[in-house]
């Protein structure tokens, strides 16, 4: 009787156990949102420290999927490699006829910058990092990449593909960055659309196509015109190729990326000495 | 008989299981795949893990690898920090609180009731969210979500099965 009166003590002191716990970690979970309100510098120093943990971890799991990946898009190109060759024919084709415009405009290009002593764009030193994760989701849109500080990497510097723009670096750890892309809901570009030079914003939206805001007339733009960084506000160098207008409705225009997100492997990192409006506190971290 | 020192390292190391495939799992969700675009519609990963052993074996992962599991899923998907954990955390209590009824239930039941809790899980962590940042998430993205985790709690289950039975051989 005692022994059964011993283990229904201790039985409901389990359950009351539990119930504390739920509560101290819920009031935890509830502290940390403000934590994160708050503090915004010693949570993207928490992140960023594991980040950096995790990416060796991240990298070594990332290679037998890029290798599955590689196989899967070798199957789907195999499969129609006949159409891809008659239209890489036409598009060639194409190409040399604007090769051709191309070398004559650089030439012109060359004797007008040499008769207005025009002082030459700054070139960047570039770095490439292999993408280990892609958080592509519901909530935010970022990857993370395997260049830290330690390669030379800083918050703010802008991260393209072969394609066009990719995002910027915001959180730099040792060995690894959290790159924010441009269809993550916190990002903002300033754009111009390049025939027009009309400016905009590039708002993301953690959709695949980010809308393109604050445009001051939509009348005159039209599916399939090019969209590129102007350069204002100092944190993308002007000129880097964004996308195409994919779709004018009313009140929304939304823009195709250059670059395919899903398909990363190699981003390539450009440093072109802009501070821009992503400010370095002092330890290379900054928040998003 | 009481446990030698390297029968309680084994018994906790084994304890320890679940929540370990459930991060593996997390960072299998977040290496790049070069998956179609669908696929990129970021199912609810550990909504997934922490309902298979609430209802399966609430005792494996307790509110505490609820809590840790969001933490790291906040910090690798850079939500903001502390929601994943009170979503996962609240979605073992809605379990828990309902055991009875999932004891001995068929797949395709805890399947079903799945669908209500995810429901519940991803409106309740785009509400707070909204209110965190200021962003409302789209509908037809926070739809995509749900569907995909749905369409792939077999797949979890199935894992988090085989893993099951390992443990009950081994206990």
């Amino acid at each position: 009787m005692q022994t059964n009166g011993q283990m229904s003590r201790f039985g409901a002191m389990k359950v009351a156990l539990h119930r504390l716990a739920f509560v101290v970690l819920v009031v935890a979970a509830f502290g940390l949102m403000l934590l994160g309100k708050a503090d915004t510098l010693l949570v993207s120093r928490v992140g960023t420290a594991v980040s950096d943990a995790l990416t060796p971890v991240l990298e070594v799991m990332s290679k037998p999927a890029a290798s599955v990946g590689a196989v899967m898009n070798n199957l789907r190109e195999l499969a129609a490699i006949r159409a891809e060759n008659a239209r890489l024919r036409e598009e060639n084709q194409r190409l040399l006829h604007w090769q051709t415009l191309a070398r004559r405009l650089e030439a012109e290009n060359q004797r007008l910058r040499e008769l207005g002593n025009m002082v030459p764009d700054p070139t960047p030193r570039t770095l490439t990092g292999r993408v280990v994760a892609d958080t592509g989701g519901v909530f935010a849109r970022s990857l993370l990449v395997t260049v830290g500080s330690r390669h030379g990497a800083r918050s703010g510097q802008v991260v393209v593909a072969g394609e066009g723009l990719v995002g910027r670096l915001t959180e730099v750890g040792a060995r690894s960055s959290r790159v924010l892309l441009l269809t993550d809901i916190n990002s903002r570009v300033s754009v111009v659309m390049e025939e027009s030079r009309a400016r905009a914003i590039l708002v993301g939206n953690n959709r695949n196509r980010p809308d393109l805001a604050f445009l001051k007339s939509q009348t005159g733009v039209s599916p399939g015109d090019r969209i590129v960084t102007s350069g204002i506000a100092g944190a993308f160098p002007p000129g880097l190729p964004v996308g195409v207008v994919a779709s004018v409705d009313e009140g929304h225009i939304r823009v195709e990326l250059f670059i395919e997100e899903s398909r990363l492997e190699l981003v390539r990192i450009l440093d072109y000495g802009l501070n821009g409006i992503v400010a370095d506190p002092g330890a290379g971290n900054a928040p998003p | 008989m009481r446990p030698t020192p390297w029968q309680s390292l084994i018994q906790t190391l084994r304890s320890l299981i679940p929540f370990g495939l459930s991060v593996v799992l997390l960072l299998i969700a977040i290496v790049p795949m070069t998956t179609p675009g669908f696929l990129r519609a970021g199912p609810m990963v550990t909504v997934l893990c922490v309902y298979y052993w609430a209802v399966h074996r609430p005792d494996m992962m307790g509110y505490l690898g609820g809590f840790s599991l969001g933490v790291l899923e906040d910090i690798l998907m850079n939500t903001p920090l502390g929601v994943s954990s009170l979503v996962l955390m609240l979605v073992q209590a809605v379990v828990l609180t309902q055991y009875r009824f999932f004891v001995g239930k068929p797949f395709l039941i805890t399947w079903w009731a799945l669908a209500l809790v995810a429901l519940g899980a991803i409106l309740l962590k785009a509400l707070i969210i909204a209110v965190l940042t200021g962003h409302v998430t789209a509908p037809g993205a926070l739809l995509a979500s749900y569907g995909l985790t749905l369409l792939l709690y077999p797949v979890f289950a199935w894992v988090f099965a085989w893993a099951d039975v390992l443990l009950s051989k081994e206990a």
